[in-house]
């Protein structure tokens, strides 16, 4: 395996964006931090900067004001760079999908700089930490085959 | 926690001179979204307006709704409503203290605290189905009961709260360091909280006594003993006893709701809507969330208004960032516990340099842990928490 | 003093500035205001203990209603002013020139419906994105949503879906 792809299975550290959540998915997101769950054992760590990042959390529905925001934050990205969609408003926009404000849902404003990047998606409202922590080890073990593959 | 709001400071060196805030980035359009969803759906797409007010929102949507029809809830569901409401309030208290701490550097505060949240959020969850999204409450009535043999699991986790609460208020009271880097910074006058009409925490924080639950009760809060606990100093500090002490006053609201709850309905099932305007408000952990809506007999409203406490608190920020150091700046703004706990960023203009710069995260968090330490070496305190 | 003690002096003091005192219940009452007296009206509320909850702004077709909403905390009552601002202009005097609280309020109004605050000390663009179209606001009723959209905007198939839906549920 790539060396790169091999550091990025092991302790994959981790930028947060909301771009438009009710703050919910990012108290969970935080819950992952905090004592009962404790990412940081597994050596993934939340990052200041996305030039740091090996994944990228998005929450919530893409607003318009936040899009070209979310687009910046993902060039900034090194890369390979994983997307997890963390919640039903960054899967699919959820219920906001018809509102006059909203941009689309980050995978479809982030194919629109990089049709081939890597996005998973963690759904619920709020996903529980244990979901989170799941869809993002199940995510990232998608994409090292994936990036494995060439 | 980042939200997406941009504020923009000016200083003159490392004092502000003035503050402006940019928001949008969260803005959905949820009124107009509540223009085509009926009565029974806006509860449900209402407790989405922030993370941690989402029993608060769809309470004030059905004392709206209530308010509108002319009809009460049955005296089972207004007690539920007051069990699941101070529930939040303490979990949400909770989050606070521990956001607090993480920003002077204290993270031992902020991994207890938010350890200590746990019980509470599994305790939602068995009683409502989700650890944040409710769902429970709607016009006439919850959606669902609280069996009664529940109850001493309720009280049990309840109970065991408040051992961890009385560790936290004694860390954050008695701490010396706390003292010196809260006390004194970022005063809002009573006279300013009048004037920009800020509510909950920040408005008891400043010696304004407001508070919904007792000036317009609704769910149970009037069939039980409670206190409003106000603070006069207007300042950090005060905001975080207000909330600390505020806590122990949801555990003696919940206790005696539990003790008092009798069996029978918990819906009134209303069936019609008649033409007509409703208010309703609801006290929700950062202050009052205000809901207003007009109906014209049909099954969605013509309009709904729905407005968060941070949007009238907010703006007080005129009065308590400008003239302090740049250090406390995003200190001030969290303790008025805004519906996002911190800027994705901050661009600073230096007025009197003519030059701008961006402050992340990082950045803010360096400059306010500098000064703790700043802090504790000008005043020699000792405290084995800061040394840990 | 109480709430019907309220209601009476409000009534004695403001006379001919109010068009209308109407007590919905105990708790809620509602004075329509002439838009030239709102100034008058929402000063002298403020300045006599109430407290500027929010404004919200109805499109009534010929104007825009707006609904000052002070609660009384202590007497437990929540007075409402309603004014109108008329179309084509629009336009009503700032409350925000008495006491900053209402900023945020009126600003959200201007952008979201369009009325404008005459002499508001500070009228930008508040909570509507930087690419949003000038003299287009979401909350009037003849606004519609497909003919502003962006032609930058990203739109998922499940979107298109929902959008039918809702148009279905409208009738």
């Amino acid at each position: 395996m790539n060396w790169k792809v091999w550091g990025l299975s092991k302790s994959p550290w981790v930028y947060h964006v909301n771009t438009g959540a009710c703050n919910n998915c990012d108290i969970e997101i935080l819950d992952c931090l905090t004592p009962r769950f404790d990412i940081e054992r597994f050596g993934m760590l939340l990052v200041p900067s996305p030039r740091h990042a090996d994944a990228l959390l998005v929450t919530g529905g893409v607003t318009r004001q936040a899009r070209p925001r979310l687009q910046e934050v993902y060039r900034q990205t090194a890369k390979p760079c994983i997307v997890l969609c963390v919640g039903a408003c960054a899967c699919s926009m959820g219920i906001f999908a018809d509102c006059y404000h909203m941009a689309g849902p980050p995978d479809k404003v982030i194919r629109e700089v990089d049709p081939s990047a890597i996005i998973a998606y963690v759904p619920g409202c709020p996903p529980k930490p244990e979901a989170i922590i799941a869809g993002a080890v199940k995510g990232l073990q998608a994409a090292c085959k994936l990036l494995s593959q060439g | 926690m980042e939200e997406p709001e941009f504020f923009q400071l000016f200083v003159e060196g490392e004092r502000v001179v003035d503050v402006d805030v940019r928001l949008s980035y969260n803005h959905r359009g949820m009124e107009k979204r509540c223009e085509t969803l009926t009565y029974d759906q806006i509860p449900l797409l209402l407790a989405r307006i922030c993370g941690i007010c989402s029993a608060s929102h769809p309470m004030a949507c059905a004392s709206a709704l209530e308010d509108l029809c002319g009809i009460e809830a049955p005296p089972r569901a207004q007690y539920i409503r007051s069990i699941i409401c101070e529930l939040e309030r303490i979990h949400s208290h909770l989050l606070w203290v521990g956001l607090a701490g993480h920003f002077i550097g204290y993270n031992t505060v902020f991994m207890w605290a938010w350890r200590y949240r746990e019980p509470v959020l599994d305790l939602c969850e068995k009683i409502t189905g989700n650890r944040n999204h409710y769902e429970n409450f709607k016009l006439g009535g919850c959606r669902r009961d609280i069996p009664q043999e529940a109850i001493p699991e309720i009280l049990e986790c309840v109970n065991a709260v408040e051992k961890p609460l009385t560790m936290l208020t004694k860390a954050v009271l008695d701490d010396p360091v706390l003292g010196v880097r809260l006390k004194g910074i970022g005063i809002l006058s009573e006279t300013d909280g009048r004037r920009y009409c800020v509510t909950g925490p920040t408005a008891r924080g400043s010696n304004l006594p407001i508070d919904v639950r007792r000036d317009e009760p609704y769910a149970a809060y009037d069939w039980v003993k409670w206190d409003v606990i106000t603070q006069p100093q207007g300042d950090v500090f005060a905001k975080a006893v207000v909330r600390l002490l505020e806590t122990y006053e949801s555990i003696k609201i919940i206790r005696q709701c539990l003790e008092k709850m009798e069996p029978g309905e918990i819906d009134n099932e209303p069936r019609s809507i008649p033409e007509g305007e409703g208010i309703g408000h609801a006290e929700a952990p950062r202050g009052e969330t205000f809901h207003y809506v007009r109906s014209d007999g049909t099954n969605y409203p013509i309009r709904y208004k729905c407005r968060a406490p941070t949007f009238v608190n907010l703006p007080s920020f005129k009065a308590t960032v400008v003239g302090a150091e740049l250090a406390d700046a995003m200190l001030i703004v969290a303790a008025m516990d805004p519906c996002y706990s911190c800027t994705e960023r901050m661009a600073v203009v230096d007025r009197r340099r003519h030059t701008e710069g961006v402050l992340t995260m990082k950045d803010l968090l360096r400059m306010s842990h500098e000064r703790t330490a700043r802090l504790i070496q000008r005043h020699g305190i000792r405290s084995a928490q800061w040394e840990s | 003093m109480n709430r019907d003690q309220l209601v009476k002096q409000i009534d004695n003091d403001l006379g001919s500035k109010v068009a209308d005192v109407f007590r919905r219940n105990a708790k809620r009452v509602y004075l329509t205001v002439e838009p030239e007296n709102s100034l008058a009206v929402n000063r002298y509320l403020f300045e006599h203990g109430g407290r500027l909850a929010t404004a919200t702004g109805v499109d009534c077709r010929d104007w825009i209603e707006v609904c000052y909403h002070y609660c009384f905390d202590p007497l437990n009552v929540v007075v409402t002013v309603k004014t109108r601002a008329y179309k084509p202009a629009c336009e009503l005097d700032s409350v925000a020139t008495v006491f900053p609280g209402a900023n945020f309020i009126e600003r959200e109004i201007q952008d979201l419906l369009g009325a404008k605050f005459l002499n508001h000390p500070d009228p930008r663009r508040l909570i509507l994105a930087d690419d949003w179209p000038e003299g287009v606001y979401p909350l009037r009723k003849d606004y519609h949503h497909e003919a502003h959209v962006n032609t930058g905007r990203a739109v998922s198939p499940d979107h298109g879906r929902a959008r039918v839906l809702s148009a279905l549920r409208r009738g």
